[in-house]
């Protein structure tokens, strides 16, 4: 990525200067696919199917006038969508499952899981609908692959629509000297919050996520706490990353996180969790569903918010767990509803944080187990009983690394707390001396750690 | 535009479960309180049924305040 990002953007900026912008977009193509196949090229075959096959859908909906006709080419283009991501990424998960029901054995070739195959097929699914809707016409194949492999985005997002991407791709001059600062910016603060930060907390919740059977109250609290921080600091990292790089193209990608630890209701995490995600959701999924009754009500609202949700979980992964987690999610948002239409009781704002940061929390001890058992384990050991006190993380981990991991979590806590966010740092951008020297040392205590610790991928990479 | 601002106050009004709620062009869901998805989707399903018209899925991600509510609707009524 080092040597690939500098070329990539190099040439593209070339290019845009030379007002050569039809190069300049076949560039970025290549690069996209370049990026994609890098790791393993036969995920490219898929990627190519589903940009071909939304595509090829997307004309014949905008060609033809009758509406039920466009209906029925929708429903077959979400249908083939869901397929190619069930048969990929869920088939050995259903068959499994319903070998418990009816005993077969159960024999599937290894396939693997194309990189981004989650996010890409969101983004095809709300172009689909889009294009259904009138919303945006149906792209030349040329300008469909680009915005669907635009390389920054592809393996985990931010999801964009073809409105926001391709509109810009179109029309770019190209990056300025100022956009192009201000990605260098945003991809130092994430490379940080990833490879620093995340990846210190990622050492404690590895630790004791390996030893769930005799957990003291001490370590299952600090590993749930621990992977909280983890996975936001891992996961808005890599979302810094992509709308760095997206800037350095002059591109802007729609942002994905707005410190969510700092929201004081399920209702408001939503909002500043994963909004691209959330947005996808509320539109895509909890507004059709709604619309299919003739009057909105609370209950109908509470229901359809936990199957929108239960969906959302398992768009995460095939495991009981995701779905876990996405149900509860489902549920605390209900209640998060019916406490404002109907209780109408203010909490102090202190205790409205404690209790959505906690159950946040708690939810993540799904997300994070391989399996239920683990879940269950953790979380029972969350609850006082005898065991409370032992830490014994010194008799595996030197004390150096104690002290180092603790300074290292307390900037990750401080920083999701309180302060500037990523966007706003970026936005508020002044160059001089003393701001180039503070990221690129940012920059620099970085690549120092990727070459010295551990590095694990990116958490959002394995959906 | 002002008519159509007065024929959204009473759907304001009945959402919001609120009759001294006064809504202008710059209202939206941060001046507003209350108003979270559930009371948007709401909110939308009244201003279809009074205006006769219907909202692409991609259109209502777009609506931040009264003002671009009102835009939409003249657009679609014009249609």
């Amino acid at each position: 990525m080092f040597a690939f990002l500098p070329v990539v953007v190099a040439g593209y900026y070339g290019l845009c200067r030379a007002k050569q912008g039809l190069l300049a977009q076949v560039w970025m193509l290549l690069a996209s696919i370049v990026f994609y196949a890098w790791g393993r090229l036969e995920h490219l075959v898929w990627l190519v199917v589903s940009i071909l096959l939304n595509w090829a859908i997307a004309k014949i909906i905008a060609r033809t006038s009758d509406v039920s006709t466009r209906k029925q080419w929708l429903v077959l283009g979400i249908g083939l969508n869901i397929c190619l991501l069930g048969t990929l990424k869920y088939a050995k998960f259903i068959l499994t499952n319903l070998s418990y029901i009816f005993p077969v054995p159960v024999v599937l070739p290894e396939v693997w899981l194309p990189l981004g195959i989650s996010f890409f097929t969101i983004q095809q699914v709300m172009f689909l609908v889009d294009c259904y809707e009138g919303l945006v016409p149906a792209s030349r194949l040329f300008d469909h692959a680009t915005f669907v492999s635009f390389f920054p985005c592809v393996s985990s997002g931010p999801i964009s629509r073809v409105r926001q991407l391709l509109t810009q791709i179109q029309r770019t001059q190209g990056p300025s000297a100022q956009t192009i600062t201000g990605g260098l910016v945003l991809f130092a603060i994430g490379l940080f919050k990833k490879v620093v930060l995340a990846d210190s907390f990622a050492q404690i919740v590895d630790l004791i996520f390996n030893h769930t059977k005799t957990l003291s109250g001490i370590q299952a609290w600090l590993a749930t706490f621990a992977y909280t921080f983890q996975i936001y600091l891992d996961f808005s990292g890599y979302s810094d990353m992509a709308i760095g790089i997206g800037l350095m193209f002059g591109l802007v990608v729609p942002m994905n996180f707005d410190a969510p630890y700092r929201s004081c209701s399920i209702i408001e995490f939503w909002q500043r969790w994963h909004i691209t995600l959330s947005k996808f959701i509320t539109v895509y999924l909890y507004t059709p569903m709604i619309r299919c009754f003739k009057q909105v009500s609370l209950v109908k609202a509470c229901i359809v918010t936990v199957l929108a949700m239960l969906i959302a979980g398992l768009w995460h992964g095939p495991s009981w767990t995701f779905v876990t987690f996405g149900f509860l999610h489902g549920l605390a948002l209900s209640v998060n509803q019916v406490w404002r239409k109907k209780i109408k009781i203010k909490m102090p704002t202190i205790l409205s944080w404690l209790v959505t940061f906690l159950f946040v929390s708690i939810a993540f001890v799904f997300f994070r187990s391989p399996d239920m058992m683990v879940a269950f384990e953790t979380c029972g050991a969350l609850l006082p009983h005898g065991n409370w006190f032992g830490t014994e993380l010194d008799k595996v981990v030197g004390r150096y690394e104690i002290a180092q991991l603790t300074v290292l979590s307390a900037v990750g806590v401080l920083a999701s707390f309180l302060g500037p966010t990523s966007s706003q740092l970026a936005q508020g951008l002044t160059l001089s001396r003393r701001s180039a020297l503070a990221y690129a040392s940012l920059l620099l205590v970085s690549f120092l750690f990727m070459n010295s610790t551990k590095g694990h991928d990116f958490i959002y990479f394995a959906f | 535009m002002t008519d159509l601002l007065v024929r959204l106050q009473p759907i304001f009004h009945d959402v919001f479960d609120s009759t001294d709620l006064r809504i202008v062009r710059e209202s939206s869901a941060s001046s507003i309180e209350g108003w979270d998805s559930l009371t948007h989707i709401h909110l939308v399903s009244s201003v279809e049924r009074e205006f006769g018209i219907r909202f692409a899925l991609g259109e209502l991600e777009e609506l931040k305040n009264v003002g671009d509510m009102l835009d939409l609707i003249e657009r679609k009524k014009a249609q």
